[in-house]
C-alpha cells in the first residue's frame, strides 16, 4: 500500500535535495485530484543520487519503465548517464526528474519553489505559479484539469509565495 | 462526476470557472482550511481506501 508521506519523509531525512514537483505539489497546495506517487526534480549529481538511494535502499526500488523491472542499484556504469529515475518502491512511485518541462533544469526549478515546514521536516515544493506553469507545458487532459482548481485557489489565496505552514 | 467543460468568460473568477467546469469546489475550500501536511495525510487516507476498492473489483473481475 502507498505511503507517500512516509518516502516523502525518507528523501527528508536522508537529506536528499530536491522540489516535489507534480500531483503532489498540486495537493499540497490544495488540490482535490488524487495522485498515486510523488514527482521530484533533483541535481542528479552523485552524492545527491547516493542519498537517494539510501533514502530507499532497503524499500525494494526497481525501474518501473524498464521492460524486466530490473532493480535499482547505482553502479559507477549508470550513475553518469541517468537524467531521469522512475521508481517503484514498497512505499509507492518515485519518479525522479532532472528537468520540468517549462521551467527547466533543477537550477531554474529551485528558483521558483517554496519553503514547505512539515511536521517531519522541511522540503520545497513548486509554488503555485511554477505549477501552473509547468502544467501548462504538459498540457495533458489531467494537467489541464489541475491548472482549472491550481487558479481557482490561486485566487483565493492572494498574496502567493513564502513559506506554507 | 464532472460537467463537460465551459468556456471561461471575461467576468467569470477562476473559481466560478472550476465550478462550472464541474468540480465540486468545497472538497478545495475543505482543503484550504487544513495544513499542507493535513492535506497529504488526508489525501494517503482517501488513496489508500481507493486502492483497497480498486484491489476489490480487479479481484472480482477474476473471479468472475
Amino acid at each position: 500500500m502507498p505511503e507517500l508521506e512516509s518516502l516523502l519523509e525518507r528523501l527528508i531525512r536522508h537529506d536528499v535535495e530536491f522540489v516535489i514537483v507534480g500531483g503532489f505539489a498540486a495537493l499540497a497546495h490544495g488540490v482535490s485530484l488524487m495522485t498515486e506517487d510523488i514527482d521530484i526534480c533533483c541535481p542528479f549529481a552523485e552524492a545527491n543520487l547516493r542519498k537517494l538511494g539510501q533514502a530507499i535502499v532497503d524499500l525494494h526500488p526497481i525501474h518501473r519503465m524498464t521492460p524486466n523491472r530490473l532493480p535499482f542499484e547505482l553502479t559507477p556504469d549508470l550513475l553518469p548517464t541517468l537524467k531521469n529515475l522512475y521508481l517503484r518502491t514498497d512505499l509507492g512511485v518515485l519518479d525522479c526528474l532532472g528537468n520540468v518541462k517549462g521551467l527547466g533544469d533543477y537550477p531554474a526549478v529551485r528558483e521558483a519553489s517554496i519553503s514547505l515546514e512539515l511536521p517531519i521536516g522541511t522540503c520545497r515544493l513548486l509554488s503555485i505559479e511554477a505549477l501552473i506553469k509547468a502544467k501548462e507545458a504538459m498540457g495533458g487532459p489531467r494537467d489541464k484539469q489541475t491548472i482549472v482548481q491550481l487558479k481557482a485557489i490561486q485566487e483565493r489565496t492572494k498574496p502567493s509565495g513564502g513559506t506554507l505552514d | 462526476m464532472q460537467k463537460p467543460a465551459q468556456p471561461m468568460t471575461s467576468q467569470q473568477s477562476a473559481w466560478q470557472a472550476a465550478e462550472e467546469y464541474g468540480f465540486d469546489m468545497s472538497l478545495v475550500e475543505d482543503n484550504l482550511r487544513l495544513t499542507p501536511w493535513e492535506r497529504i495525510r488526508r489525501h494517503s487516507r482517501a488513496l489508500a481506501m481507493a486502492l483497497t476498492l480498486r484491489e476489490a473489483m480487479e479481484k472480482r473481475h477474476a473471479g468472475a
